[in-house]
């Protein structure tokens, strides 16, 4: 459903809290560091951008494509599966979902490539693996393919694009001046027809039906009395629309909009709705900006001339036009105004602003790194950094060892691995229990090493 | 068990473990329902009616606590084990739990979102057709139609759309549970001419068309256009509740769109007789409205009994450009008389405006009142059809406006939950038959006693043959 998150899938059955996605990830955490696993998802998005890029896809099925991912392995744990055609099912998917679909084959071929620029041989290149694993992700997504990006709810909290786009033919101040108008001239013709009823004379049968949708036999009384104010502002209402309402210049919508790419490397997409991710990247943008612009007012402000942007003259006259109260002026105002829980708000910014440092260690963006080469550290400390460095190739790496090192402790005769239990569930006891039991078990073994 | 080896590295491939780990817990098809006969099949594939067999679980569960269910019945209802127990069940169980009764069970129903059902339910199961190379089943990739048929039923829930109860994957191949339903229109447009040869009741034709627009209506706000209305898709149950069908064409129209817009997707949409004036003349951005031409097109069938707009379609020539639908274009015009320039200001605009100037001259006269007139006496009806055939989309009666007409507050309004409320017309059951199906697996009839398999057939085939010639075939263009 497009236009009702709340009663979503996304919204029902996949937003999930911090334990149990942890719980989710135990298996995977017994062979790697918890910042591993973090390092490996960023590597993992990489791959999926990447992936999506070279398939002319744009953004919004490429986050698609991410938050299947991680809703994948909400129920699977990576070095039980093969991530590199996991991710690749999901740009497949993803890419029809959001109506821009792209040939089995060239999803291979490309993968192929971007596969290869990282040295990963693990990918199996051929059409019909990949077909059979979009049916086993499609079972593992629970057939639920809906997904609410915060783009959307970034464009309607700004303002920039009203909530019912494409919905109604007019705008709010159009339908609330038309009505109006309708109202007004129904009364004229009923005291015009009540005039003549007095002067006797047989008041013409109407031609038409009134093309006033609310002007059918219950509502003829409400007509007759001006429309009760209350009334007016609940239709408007319920028109959803957000005209007139925002005001957010073009540099901090364009910071939040980055900031919610860079969020498809976190797991905030299984935990929070998309509105609070959206207001996190304003709020985000707003910090950022504010810090930049601190010398100088708002006259640097930068707007583009696009039509589309509402600037905060046309928001005060819309808002006037319609009698609602003014837009709000400042930034501190303009969140105030969503009343969200702030917990959850800041819960979810502290989660973006995570991202970030463990993101510089991982894949040091060129700059920074001349500035560290320049600054000159000893050379020992170099090696050792060398030792620490945790980028794509030790991911890839990792994910080998992970895997194999799955494959061996499952396998192992003295630990009851999955072929064993595979045999055992088709029986009637508690395999599930015991698998989980010999699993967290390994997982201590392994600790105490 | 044999190791299968990842290529290019010594390692053991994972995929082999998942996938086992995955096919255990599958739920099958057979397993869950028995399958009664086939009802149709079209070029997505096979309609299976099919009674829900008895949990193999239900007499050990129905005293049990749900947490205490036996493993054998966690792995025959798929329960994942030794995962977390979904991250949903603390979300959508609040409103479950209070429910004790087994058969509401949250935990017996597969998988979140999944509808509950008790033993001895009717579905209808639609198999989508499985890919082939050669004789060999392969996986090359859901088809755009099954993607956004389970897209959209997944997410919709309206007393006036068949509801998805679950979708099995097997053997390659997709199967949607879908409620069934005893009827349909085209099938009650059937009896009414051949049959019992009078007209429908209006005060049902009146309710059949308000279920029909609030299920439009529905779809509509909530982004989505039907692109396939017609009679053969809309269904009747047998409690008389229009549910809508066949999401597959359906999308959301807020979705980033294709480098040309809605047109970029599916070069043809909605079926020959039903298809918009803006769409004959290549619109590529159209808008709900289309829904709403074909929702008109079906209003005046359930009144004459047949398409009212009963075009030839215009077959794709050898090359790949789309032929004008000129008959099609004609019978429109036979009815309603040609376009008039105030009628529609932005048809100038239109890709095929010129072949339509020069395929003419059309008709002049506009029989559409006196056609009325011989079959209902409200001026109301007339108002609210002519309304839905406004040539200007933009015009054109919307379904919440349509739902606000006069007309469905004439004889007694809509209020009757039942279409069939006060009838005393009868309608046939769904034609349901045993013999081959083309499909071993899915045979009504022990394997022994089947015929031999016939090559599957590509085109629309539905149980019945006299309604073979009624319907064309819906035209698709995929990618």
């Amino acid at each position: 459903m497009s236009s009702s998150f709340w009663s979503s899938s996304h919204c029902l059955h996949w937003l999930t809290t911090r334990p149990s996605l942890l719980i989710s990830r135990q298996v995977d955490l017994q062979y790697c560091t918890p910042k591993q696993l973090y390092c490996l998802n960023i590597f993992f998005t990489q791959l999926i951008q990447k992936l999506g890029k070279r398939l002319l896809l744009r953004q919004i099925p490429i986050a698609t494509a991410c938050v299947f991912f991680k809703r994948f392995y909400l129920k699977n744990s990576i070095c039980e599966t093969n991530p590199y055609l996991v991710l690749a099912a999901c740009v497949f998917v993803a890419a029809k979902v959001e109506e821009t679909p792209v040939h089995i084959k060239s999803v291979v071929s490309e993968a192929k490539v971007v596969f290869n620029e990282y040295n990963i041989k693990l990918f199996p290149a051929e059409a019909n693996k990949l077909g059979e694993m979009e049916f086993y992700l499609l079972e593992d997504l629970d057939f639920h393919l809906v997904i609410f990006h915060p783009y959307r709810a970034l464009l309607h909290i700004t303002g920039r694009e009203p909530a019912d786009a494409g919905k109604f033919p007019m705008s709010r101040v159009d339908e609330d001046h038309m009505i109006k108008k309708k109202e007004v001239e129904a009364k004229k013709k009923k005291d015009e027809e009540s005039r003549n009823s007095m002067l006797n004379v047989p008041s013409k049968p109407s031609l038409s039906p009134s093309p006033n949708i609310n002007n059918n036999g219950k509502d003829t009384e409400e007509v007759d009395e001006d429309e009760k104010e209350a009334k007016r502002i609940r239709r408007l209402m319920g028109r959803g629309s957000t005209e007139g309402i925002g005001e957010v210049d073009e540099g901090v919508l364009q910071i939040s909009w980055f900031i919610l790419n860079d969020t498809y490397r976190t797991d905030v997409h299984l935990l929070y709705p998309p509105y609070i991710i959206a207001i996190s990247a304003i709020y985000i943008a707003f910090c950022l900006t504010s810090m930049n612009n601190s010398s100088s007012n708002s006259s640097t402000r930068t707007r583009t001339s696009s039509t589309q942007v509402q600037s905060l003259s046309t928001s005060i006259t819309t808002n006037q036009a319609l009698g609602l109260a003014a837009p709000p002026s400042g930034a501190a105002e303009f969140l105030a105004g969503f009343q969200v829980n702030l917990n959850v708000l800041f819960a979810c910014v502290q989660d973006i602003i995570c991202l970030y440092a463990i993101w510089e260690g991982f894949e040091p963006s060129s700059i920074r790194h001349q500035t560290k080469n320049l600054a000159g550290l000893g050379e020992d400390k170099e090696k050792e950094k060398e030792k620490e460095k945790f980028g794509p190739e030790q991911a890839e790496a990792l994910v080998r060892k992970m895997i194999e090192s799955r494959m061996i402790d499952m396998g192992h005769p003295n630990n009851a691995g999955l072929n064993q239990t595979s045999k055992r569930s088709a029986g009637t006891t508690g395999a599930s229990a015991s698998n989980l039991d010999n699993s967290s078990g390994i997982g201590k073994k392994r600790a105490r090493k | 068990m044999a190791a299968a080896m990842v290529p290019g590295s010594s390692m053991i491939d994972p995929m082999h473990y998942y996938r086992a780990k995955r096919d255990r817990e599958r739920r099958t098809v057979l397993k869950t329902y028995k399958i009664l006969g086939f009802i149709s099949s079209g070029t997505y594939g096979r309609v299976y009616k099919a009674v829900l067999l008895p949990s193999p679980s239900s007499s050990s569960t129905s005293k049990s606590n749900k947490s205490i269910l036996p493993s054998s019945a966690r792995a025959a209802l798929s329960i994942p084990k030794d995962k977390l127990p979904s991250p949903t069940t603390s979300t959508s169980s609040n409103s479950n739990t209070p429910i004790l009764d087994p058969l509401n069970n949250p935990e017996l129903c597969m998988r979140p979102g999944d509808l509950p059902a008790k033993e001895g339910d009717v579905f209808a199961i639609k198999k989508f057709k499985p890919d082939k190379e050669g004789d060999v089943l392969t996986y090359a990739g859901i088809s755009q139609s099954g993607a956004r048929e389970i897209m959209l039923n997944r997410e919709l829930n309206h007393r006036n759309l068949t509801a998805l109860r679950e979708v099995i994957l097997e053997d390659k191949a997709i199967y949607m549970v879908f409620e069934y339903a005893e009827h349909d229109f085209l099938q009650i447009i059937h009896h009414h001419s051949q049959t019992t040869r009078t007209p429908i009741p209006s005060p049902t034709l009146r309710r059949l068309l308000h279920q029909l627009l609030c299920g439009v209506h529905f779809l509509h706000s909530n982004f989505v256009l039907h692109r396939d209305l017609k009679p053969a898709n809309i269904l009747v149950n047998s409690a008389g509740v229009v549910k809508i069908g066949d999401l597959g064409l359906a999308r959301l129209w807020h979705k980033p769109l294709a480098q040309s817009g809605l047109f970029g997707g599916d070069k043809v949409v909605v079926t020959i007789w039903y298809r918009a004036p803006e769409l004959i003349l290549g619109a590529k951005h159209y808008t709900a409205a289309v829904d709403q031409w074909a929702i008109g097109c079906i209003f005046a069938e359930l009144l004459a009994l047949r398409p009212i707009f009963k075009g030839d379609e215009a077959k794709m020539d050898g090359k790949k450009q789309l032929p004008f639908q000129r008959d099609q274009m004609g019978k429109i015009c036979e009815v309603l008389g040609p376009v008039k320039a105030d009628q529609w200001p932005g048809i100038v605009h239109m890709p095929e405006y010129k072949t339509y100037l020069s395929s003419g001259p059309y008709p002049n006269p506009n029989p559409l009142p006196t056609w009325y007139q011989h079959r209902s006496s409200s001026s109301q009806g007339y108002d609210l059809l002519t309304r839905l055939f406004e040539w200007d989309p933009a015009r054109r009666l919307t379904a919440r406006e349509a739902l606000a007409h006069p007309w469905f507050q004439e004889e007694g309004g809509v209020a009757a939950k039942s279409v069939f409320e006060g009838s005393t017309i009868t309608y046939p059951t769904r034609r349901v038959t045993h013999e081959d199906n083309g499909d071993a697996k899915m045979g009504s009839l022990p394997p022994s006693m089947a015929h031999p398999r016939l090559p599957s057939s590509s085109n629309f085939r539905p149980a019945s043959a006299n309604l073979t010639a009624q319907q064309p075939a819906r035209k698709k263009t995929r990618m």
